[in-house]
Order: C-alpha cells, then sequence, then structure tokens
C-alpha cells in the first residue's frame, strides 16, 4: 500500500481524536441593538426601521413596532447594510 | 464530528463533478435552520475535501476550474502516457502534505499574519505588476497569449454568469483534448515513478498564503508567479489546498473570507484562536476521508479508461463540458467556450508555456486593483 494511504489513515485518525477532545464553543456572529423599530411592513420579508436608520429584516418572525432589544448579524444586501434579526 | 464526516462525504462528490462548487452547497445550507455548530464543521470539511477530489475531473476528463487549470495539462499528459493513477496520488499527496504543513504553521501565522497583512496591504498592485512582469520577460510569444487571454478575462468576467468554468476549461481543458491525436487511452498502471517533490509543497503553502494575502488570486494566478517547468501539479494542488487550510486562520485573525464557504462561516460564528485546534481536527478528518475517496476513485476509473474508446469518450467528454458551460452560464457560455478553446488551441500550436493563458484572470485583477481607479 502507498505511503499516501498511511497519512490519509493518519489523517483521518489523528482529525478523529482531535474533534474528540476538543468542543466547539461557538460564538454566534451576531450583534445586539437596541432601539424602537418603527415604519413596519409585512410581506414574504417582515421590515422596519430601527432609529439608528438601518434596516431591520426578519425571516421567521413578524416584526412588532416599539422599544426592545434584538439579536442579529449585521449584512451587506444590495450593497446596503442590513440588521437581520436571528 | 457527524459534521465533519458528511461535509467531507459531500465535498468529495462536488470536487468530483465538473462545475459543481461547495460555494453552491454553502449557499443553500445557510437557508435552512440547521444550527451553526453543524453548519461550521460541515462548510469547512467540504471545502477541503472538494479541493483534493477534483483532482480526478482535471485527470481523467480535462475539466478546469480556477483552482486546478494549469494542473489540468500536466496531469492529463500523465493520463495518456498510463500514469493517470500516478498524477492523481501526485495531486492528492501534495493537497494532504499542503493541508498538514498549514495546520502546523498556524500557531505562527496567528502570531505574524495581522502586522504582515497591514504592512502589505498598500502594496498589493505593485507587488502583482512586479512579479507579473519578471515572469512575463521569460516567456517569449507567451506575452501575446498573456494579453490576448486578458483581454477574453476583460470581456467575459463582469459581464457572464458563472464565466469560470467555461473561460478555464476552454483555454485549458477543451482546447487540450481537440488536439490530441492519441486513439486510446494506454493501459494504466499504478506504479509510482517520480519522487514526491516535498520542496514545491512548501512553495505550495507559500502561494497560498501570498493568495490569500492578495486580494483576487486564484490558485492558477498564483502558480503562474512561480516560473517552474518541472512540479505545476504539486504546486498547484498544494496551493489549492493550503488556501483552503488557511480559512480558519484568516477568519480567526483577519476576518477575512476568501471563498463562499468562507464567507458563509464568517456569517454565522465568530472563530478565535482557541477554535483552530478543533477546525485542524476537522481539516484533518476531510482530508483523511477525501484523499482514500480519491485514490479508490482513481484505481477504479485506470480499470474502466482502457476500454473505452479514447476519441469517443474525448468527444462525450467536450460535448459534456459544452453542456454544462451551458447550463452554467447560458448560449454566452458557450461563446466564451469556444473562444477560449481556439485561443488555448493557438496557444499550443505556437509552443508556449500554457500558464500565460492564466493572463485571463491576472490582468482583469491588475485592472481591478489598479491604484488609478482608487
Amino acid at each position: 500500500m502507498e505511503n499516501i494511504v498511511w497519512l490519509s489513515l493518519g489523517c483521518f485518525v489523528v482529525g478523529m481524536l482531535l474533534l474528540l477532545v476538543t468542543s466547539p464553543d461557538l460564538p454566534p456572529n451576531t450583534i445586539s441593538a437596541i432601539g424602537i423599530i418603527t415604519n413596519v411592513q409585512h410581506g414574504k420579508v417582515s421590515k422596519g426601521m430601527l432609529q439608528t436608520r438601518i434596516p431591520v429584516v426578519s425571516f421567521d418572525k413578524k416584526l412588532e413596532e416599539g422599544s426592545g432589544m434584538y439579536t442579529g448579524r449585521l449584512q451587506s444586501y444590495k450593497g446596503r447594510v442590513e440588521f437581520v434579526i436571528e | 464530528m457527524i459534521a465533519a464526516l458528511l461535509g467531507s462525504l459531500v465535498g468529495s462528490i462536488t470536487g468530483m463533478i465538473p462545475g459543481l462548487h461547495t460555494n453552491l452547497v454553502a449557499a443553500i445550507l445557510l437557508s435552512t435552520m440547521l444550527p451553526r455548530t453543524f453548519l461550521v464543521p460541515f462548510l469547512l470539511a467540504a471545502a477541503i475535501a472538494h479541493t483534493i477530489t477534483d483532482a480526478i475531473p482535471s485527470t481523467y476528463l480535462g475539466a478546469a476550474s480556477s483552482e486546478t487549470a494549469l494542473a489540468v495539462m500536466p496531469a492529463h499528459k500523465m493520463l495518456l502516457q498510463g500514469r493517470g493513477y500516478e498524477a492523481v496520488v501526485i495531486a492528492v499527496r501534495a493537497s494532504v502534505l499542503a493541508i498538514l504543513c498549514t495546520i502546523l504553521l498556524t500557531p505562527l501565522l496567528a502570531w505574524i499574519l495581522p502586522t504582515s497583512y497591514a504592512a502589505i496591504k498598500p502594496l498589493t498592485w505593485y507587488v502583482l505588476v512586479g512579479l507579473t512582469g519578471v515572469w512575463l520577460a521569460t516567456t517569449g510569444k507567451g506575452v501575446l497569449i498573456f494579453l490576448l487571454s486578458g483581454l477574453l478575462g476583460l470581456i467575459v468576467l463582469d459581464s457572464t454568469a458563472q464565466p469560470l468554468f467555461a473561460l478555464l476549461t476552454g483555454l485549458f481543458g477543451t482546447s487540450t483534448l481537440l488536439l490530441t491525436t492519441e486513439t486510446s487511452v494506454p493501459d494504466q498502471t499504478t506504479a509510482l515513478f517520480d519522487r514526491p517533490q516535498y520542496r514545491f509543497v512548501l512553495l505550495g503553502v507559500l502561494g497560498g498564503l501570498v493568495m490569500n494575502l492578495l486580494p483576487a488570486m486564484s490558485t492558477s494566478h498564483t502558480a503562474a508567479l512561480f516560473p517552474f517547468q518541472a512540479g505545476h501539479l504539486t504546486l498547484v494542488s498544494s496551493i489549492n489546498a493550503a488556501d483552503q487550510a488557511l480559512t480558519p486562520v484568516m477568519l480567526a485573525v483577519l476576518e477575512k473570507a476568501r471563498s463562499g464557504s468562507a464567507e458563509a462561516i464568517l456569517s454565522l460564528v465568530r472563530i478565535g484562536v482557541p477554535h483552530l485546534l478543533w477546525l485542524g481536527g476537522v481539516m484533518l478528518v476531510a482530508a483523511g476521508v477525501a484523499a482514500l475517496f480519491t485514490l479508490v476513485t482513481a484505481r477504479f476509473a485506470q480499470q474502466v479508461l482502457p476500454k473505452i474508446p479514447y476519441k469517443r469518450m474525448n468527444t462525450l467528454i467536450i460535448v459534456g463540458l459544452g453542456v454544462t458551460a451551458f447550463l452554467l452560464s447560458g448560449h454566452r457560455g458557450l461563446l466564451v467556450l469556444a473562444t477560449a478553446t481556439a485561443l488555448g488551441a493557438f496557444s499550443q500550436i505556437l509552443r508556449c508555456p500554457r500558464a500565460t493563458a492564466m493572463g485571463c484572470l491576472i490582468l482583469p485583477t491588475l485592472v481591478r486593483l489598479a491604484p488609478i481607479q482608487s
């Protein structure tokens, strides 16, 4: 059997051991925003505005106008920054 | 662990199918509600596995991507010498070793990257122009191919949907297949003739790093800047693998994503230095699974290929590549494929270094990064 087969098996075994002994405590790449949501529009995607004038988007929750704390992430969409609530 | 194994399997399959990329898998998975602890190892494992298994289509089908374009020629040449399996072994060995080297270098990279990136960034364009000029000076008539392919790249890159497949397959794949005079694939052997070229693996890791620091560089673009006649297969495969294996450290230290998969990971989680060991494990699992998968497939291919009439198979492959170009880029894709094939054939007739056809990516990159625009 070629060395490459042993090398590949070695990689696999060491990789599995590393996965067994390490734990993935991955923090979400999100930020928090506090503010009042205004100008709500309901459609396929629920949209509104935070006081920061950054568009807010939620795919799975209906936005309500009013003050609150929202967790999500900033993403670029069609050249604009949007705050996507998670 | 299951995510890493599943990702390795999916990446191994996408690597075998020309035109299919893990970026597509990333885009689909991001729209699902799967947890980030599943998605991150899955996407990373798929990207690593894809870079290893794409040695199969580039060797046996002549299908090129920006990652493998310069590997297609030497790999296909070896196939016609009965050494297709060896070509795959060289590519797989280079990829696995480059991934191992990159993982071992990760602590050092995490330390030096922030300062070196800040220093290099303003000089990017000048470094690229200098390296390209020095290389072109050694290629003779290759300058003509560089300019023509560069012009083609400037015309099609921003005006065609997913142009890379048609462009690179035409320049490096179908043009080679069309000019091949062999009527049959010779009996294939599993014997290995060439000794491992470790220095090219180290150069490949360096190339992968350069590529990550300089924007808009592709694997073949980077490899074209290393003026070596020999060892290209090892070099291209290791640059490609190192580029992917650098993803975790680039995300952790610079928050910089080069691929769709890396973008997807960056949008999901904040990778930190403490996660690098775990992600190293994911990459090792993916490398092991994909390497074994590729070797088994190559063994199967080398038994089947000599029994197939080569001319007919070539015609079928060219038609298949044409259909793929059409599906990816529409009618314009076919036009790009035909034009690139003609230019690739022209460069072979002129006996120019094939790497000069990478002008199709290098010239547009230089134009895009030119400081006069910014």
